[in-house]
């Protein structure tokens, strides 16, 4: 140790450089002139806390998947089921799986009155929107629908989580090519998807582009991706789906009303479903609070014109 | 807290709970594994949890270092061993450590990243995870002892003897490239 640098307790370096030191020794290594050098070595036990912090940064993002784990493992969990799919057909099964709402019981006590409440609830908001329910409470035969619901959700959050997966899944970020490329490529002849207008009446979700996608039960499908600017409310996003030639699936769903798609634990949202006749639409979005509003808006665009944007 | 909130609130802080069950396990597989079951155990005690400030990240990060540690301690009953390569040392540092302070203009930051990448690496897994919370998440001493559940005391010594260990490294990496230091011992 040099005769001419007083010496400074390493500890002491190491908590002025934390912000850990109190103000009575800080007091005292200013009144024996040593704050200045202390606050030198303290200097490179900074730069040292910066270099440490962004070496053991270099750790892989969490796997995608871990995610998908980890949401199926808390709603089984909730849920108290034992991790297998709910009413998933597999291959060619004997019957197709039923539509039916389901309640997943997160509240435990008087979990009846509450359902029912909330079913009442539900009920006069949804009649009150749509001027008739949504068709959960109907059953209506949707082949697949377990697989359907599981392929969407799964791609609504790999372009969530994943910056260079929304780039690779977006093909046109125009909408006007994006409408005529897609619809070229859903094989729609005269016809042009719609793309649907979310941002007015109250709704705050921009284009961001569109793609092909492959769902599943499908010939042809489309994804377009909608992002929410409100930044008070935080970031979320919206893809609607927009499938055809489905395996004789949907046939059976009037025009213009929404139904409620089958989940399974692998789901990590609701979806939605409507079809115009000819083209079948689904809906995911990170909000389930949005769900209802947005449904609504594409279904009064579906209604108001099946061949082309509104505005 | 019901699931949803649950969800909203912890989903967020995944890649850093996993970046930190990486650090302690070493294996992506176990440290998937454990990032699941802290968030499974933390679901199931939900109704316990009362903000303190920092937000729901420390309470996280405290299941996930029980759950390492459980599963630690489960497998040396078994006779399984986890790497532990660090050597033995006291949490104590030694007495009348000079500081070691660098002339940082000669620094070559690029050379002391790899070395700090490889002697992290060597630490045995109390050091490795105070020095993440530390230096990766920026937590206090008070904030780091509450995860870990030992008096601050503990933890002030823990990281002071983990930087002492990065310290001498760097020197010898000083010494192999001969930069100048700005003081003595």
């Amino acid at each position: 140790m040099s005769d001419n640098s007083p010496h400074i307790e390493p500890s002491t370096i190491r908590r002025l450089a934390d912000g850990e030191i109190s103000p009575q020794e800080r007091a005292e290594l200013e009144e024996s002139g040593r704050l200045q050098e202390a606050e030198r070595q303290a200097a490179f036990e900074r730069n040292l806390r910066e270099h440490v912090g962004r070496v053991m940064k270099r750790v892989p993002a969490a796997p995608a998947e871990l995610l998908d784990r980890i949401r199926s493992a808390i709603r089984a969990d909730a849920a108290g089921e034992t991790g297998e799919p709910i009413g998933r057909i597999d291959g060619a099964g004997p019957a197709p799986a039923t539509i039916q709402t389901r309640r997943r019981p997160f509240v435990k006590a008087n979990i009846f009155a509450v359902a029912a409440s909330l079913l009442l609830v539900a009920s006069a908001v949804l009649f009150g929107i749509f001027g008739r329910p949504i068709d959960g409470w109907f059953e209506t035969s949707v082949a697949g629908a377990a697989d359907i619901s599981e392929f969407v959700t799964s791609e609504h959050d790999r372009c969530v989580r994943n910056p260079q997966v929304l780039e690779d899944k977006i093909d046109f970020t125009d909408p006007d090519e994006a409408q005529a490329a897609l619809s070229a490529k859903l094989d729609l002849q005269d016809k042009l998807i719609t793309l649907f207008d979310l941002q007015s009446d109250g709704l705050d979700y921009e284009f961001v582009g569109g793609g092909t996608c492959g769902v599943v039960h499908c010939e042809d499908s489309a994804h377009l991706i909608y992002r929410r600017k409100d930044p008070d409310r935080g970031p979320a996003m919206a893809s609607v789906f927009i499938g055809h030639n489905f395996d004789q699936s949907f046939v059976r769903t009037e025009p213009g009303n929404w139904h409620e798609m089958e989940l399974t634990n692998r789901c990590t949202h609701k979806v939605f479903y409507s079809t115009d006749g000819s083209l079948v639409y689904m809906l995911v979005c990170c909000d389930s609070t949005d769900m209802e509003q947005l449904a609504r808006a594409i279904g009064e665009q579906l209604r108001l014109s099946c061949t082309g944007r509104t505005k | 807290m019901n699931r949803e909130q649950f969800e909203t609130l912890s989903l967020e802080h995944l890649d850093s709970l996993y970046r930190m069950a990486m650090h302690l396990s070493g294996h992506p597989d176990e440290a998937a594994d454990l990032v699941q079951e802290t968030y499974l155990k933390a679901l199931r005690v939900a109704d316990r949890y009362e903000e303190k400030g920092g937000g729901i990240r420390p309470w996280l990060f405290k299941i996930l270092h029980n759950v390492f540690y459980t599963r630690v301690a489960k497998a040396k009953r078994e006779s399984t061993t986890y790497d532990d390569l660090a050597p033995e040392a006291s949490d104590e540092p030694p007495p009348g450590e000079a500081n070691p302070a660098w002339d940082m203009a000669t620094l070559d930051w690029e050379q002391v990243d790899d070395r700090l990448h490889e002697a992290i690496g060597r630490l045995r897994p109390e050091y490795r995870s105070v020095l993440l919370l530390w230096g990766v998440e920026g937590m206090k001493y008070r904030e780091i002892a509450e995860i870990h559940d030992v008096p601050i005391g503990t933890i002030m010594s823990r990281l002071h003897r983990a930087r002492s260990i990065l310290a001498e490294e760097l020197a010898e990496l000083a010494e192999e490239y001969g930069w100048s230091r700005g003081s003595t011992d």
